[in-house]
């Protein structure tokens, strides 16, 4: 294995899902098959149905797999192409022309039909108004946008306008020497936790801040977010 | 002096001007290649598809048009941003040849006009908004059903993108995606990938009728539109995991692509299991991320895969006859291909999603006659 990690991605961008009660026992997990990343019938449903009897085949193959991605056994090529993703004034770090590797597995589903995707729901829909919609309530869009509950520096104001359908940026280089505002990365990895992806492991990927086997920081995350503490480990403010 | 000085300047600007003329001579556009240079299967073979173009922003529907003083005050503060695709996630082609996209970072529906060079943005505001499109159907009167996932209803506008009516609902829809219609019978079939079902309604009353796929939990019916719904996924014929896009065949029966259970099953009108195929794997033939699902006029079954970033044509058996498209940015390229349509003159526009481009390919019909065991 390698780095002893098994590191499919989720999502960039931080969602929580307001979900009924009945259901959280069942999806908070710390291994992957009580996570609702376990698509096998039998337990999840709980019906007893005639299951596939394997977790990892959704997503994973043993064979033809294409070894130059950086997540194991993965069955997709490798990405190239001219592409302009995430954009902002004050960025400082250079973007990967495409999402790479590891984060198209996860937006094969998480492209809002199967699964949510990565775009966060524009600032209109109420925070926890229904099963639908999603709540956001870390970081950027709690604290940043607009009339926000806890009255954090309106991002408006400054450079990052009101369109938020941008989500945090994946495929980006994680590169300290470019901007200050960020804590250094040793061995791949900031924080000692939250792993960079690519040849030269300096990539920012789904799967630095997600978890795709562990749900126990719910929505996936590699640590608790309370606090922001994730976020905080990463930027340097 | 005087005569020198002239003489300087001239030989100055003549350098000057031979120079830029010179820099313009050598100047060649790029060659783009040409459509031919994207068929399937690769010659010697017979090509069955061709590339024929991508459709990414309003610039494809060729120059605007603009009234003088449209051109005036642009001239001075600048043209209006251009609007193109962002990330589409489904295409629908009406009979008069329009484009409609249901697009997901736009939140909106955009709808091409070719004939009147003309892009409208559907669902913008008032009761038709639209919060979270992903699918788009039309009928033969021109009506427009958006299943909306973000307002969980479908929203119907008429011919001339106004608001005509609603249905469905937090009580009838968990998540609403692909949608279809059949004109002869009056129904329409809106898959709700959530709950695992497609449910169809009628076409005059908006009434629902039915349910197809498992409805049942320990024995007990679930409340329509409970999250109870969730827990519906099945493998058994007739019933679904992850159900996403829906296309309809002549004789009325319904394809339905059965994302999670990596098959596509072929239903009667009723929802009766008629037969299904595909498993999972990454061979040929089998499915890893089957997303949208489209028929040609010969009832071929075309099958868009995100994880192979293909399309695969099966026959009416399931038999796999060709896969075309590879990964990447390129021409005839797809990257996350989506939903999928296939208009009357056998065109087929793929919604390709992180290029955020409609791909435009061709079928170019089957030149060799019916052999034995085809049955078109």
């Amino acid at each position: 294995m390698k780095k002893g990690l098994l590191t499919l991605a989720s999502l960039a961008l931080v969602l929580c899902i307001v979900l009924p009660n009945n259901l959280l026992a069942q999806i908070n997990g710390d291994k992957v098959e009580n996570t609702p990343h376990n698509l096998r019938k039998a337990t999840t449903s709980g019906m007893g149905l005639q299951d596939w009897g394997e977790i990892c085949v959704y997503c994973h193959t043993p064979h033809n797999n294409n070894t130059d991605i950086d997540a194991p056994l993965w069955n997709r090529e490798t990405p190239a192409g001219p592409y302009t993703m995430y954009s902002s004034r004050t960025i400082d770090m250079t973007i990967a022309n495409a999402p790479q590797g590891v984060s198209l597995a996860c937006l094969s589903c998480h492209d809002n039909t199967i699964a949510l995707d990565q775009i966060i729901n524009v600032p209109t829909a109420k925070f926890g108004s229904s099963a639908s919609t999603v709540t956001i309530n870390y970081c950027a869009t709690s604290c940043h946008v607009g009339q926000s509950p806890s009255g954090g520096v309106n991002f408006e104001g400054t450079n990052i306008g009101t369109d938020l359908s941008n989500d945090h940026p994946i495929s980006i280089t994680y590169d300290p020497a470019l901007d200050p505002n960020f804590h250094p990365a040793t061995d791949g990895k900031v924080g000692g936790v939250l792993p960079l992806y690519g040849p030269n492991k300096d990539q920012v990927e789904c799967a630095s801040c997600h978890n795709p086997h562990d749900n126990s920081n719910r929505p996936f995350l590699r640590m608790d977010n309370a606090n922001s503490a994730m976020c905080l480990t990463c930027h340097d403010i | 002096m005087r005569v020198a000085k002239r003489k300087i300047y001239g030989l100055v600007l003549g350098a000057f001007v031979g120079s830029m003329l010179l820099s313009c001579a050598g100047t060649k556009r790029p060659q783009l290649p040409s459509p031919e240079e994207f068929v399937w299967p690769l010659p010697p073979a017979e090509p069955k598809i061709q590339f024929v173009r991508s459709i990414h922003s309003e610039l494809d529907l060729g120059p605007r048009k603009r009234t003088l003083a449209q051109k005036i005050f642009e001239t001075f503060f600048g043209r209006p941003r251009l609007r193109a695709l962002r990330k589409p996630l489904n295409v629908h082609v009406d009979a008069a040849g329009h484009v409609y996209v249901a697009d997901s970072h736009w939140r909106k529906v955009l709808i091409f006009d070719f004939p009147q060079k003309e892009l409208t943005i559907l669902g913008k505001s008032g009761r038709g908004m639209l919060l979270n499109p992903l699918g788009v159907t039309t009928d033969e009167n021109g009506d427009i059903y958006v299943t909306d996932a973000g307002g969980q209803r479908v929203v119907v506008y008429n011919a001339e993108h106004k608001f005509k009516t609603a249905f469905g609902g937090k009580k009838v829809f968990v998540r609403p995606s692909g949608i279809a219609i059949n004109s002869a019978l009056n129904l329409i079939y809106v898959v709700d990938t959530w709950a695992h079902q497609v449910k169809v309604f009628d076409r005059t009353t908006f009434k629902f009728l039915f349910t197809i796929g498992r409805h049942e939990k320990e024995g007990k019916k679930i409340a329509e539109g409970s999250l109870d719904q969730t827990w519906n996924r099945s493998d058994a014929p007739g019933e679904f995991d992850f159900p996403t896009n829906i296309a309809i065949d002549k004789e009325g029966n319904v394809y339905i692509v059965d994302t999670m259970n990596f098959r596509v099953q072929i239903l009667d009108p009723r929802g009766h299991f008629l037969r299904s195929f595909g498993k999972i794997g990454n061979v040929p033939g089998s499915f890893s991320r089957p997303k949208g699902i489209a028929l040609d006029s010969e009832g071929h079954i075309y099958v868009s895969d995100a994880a192979f970033n293909n399309i695969q044509i099966f026959d009416k058996e399931g038999k796999l006859l060709l896969f075309f498209g590879n990964f990447g940015s390129g021409l005839a390229d797809l990257r996350l291909p989506a939903g999928m349509y296939i208009d009357r003159h056998d065109r087929i526009y793929v919604a390709d999603q992180l290029n955020h481009r409609i791909q435009v390919y061709q079928y170019l019909g089957s030149k060799a006659s019916a052999t034995v065991g085809e049955n078109h």
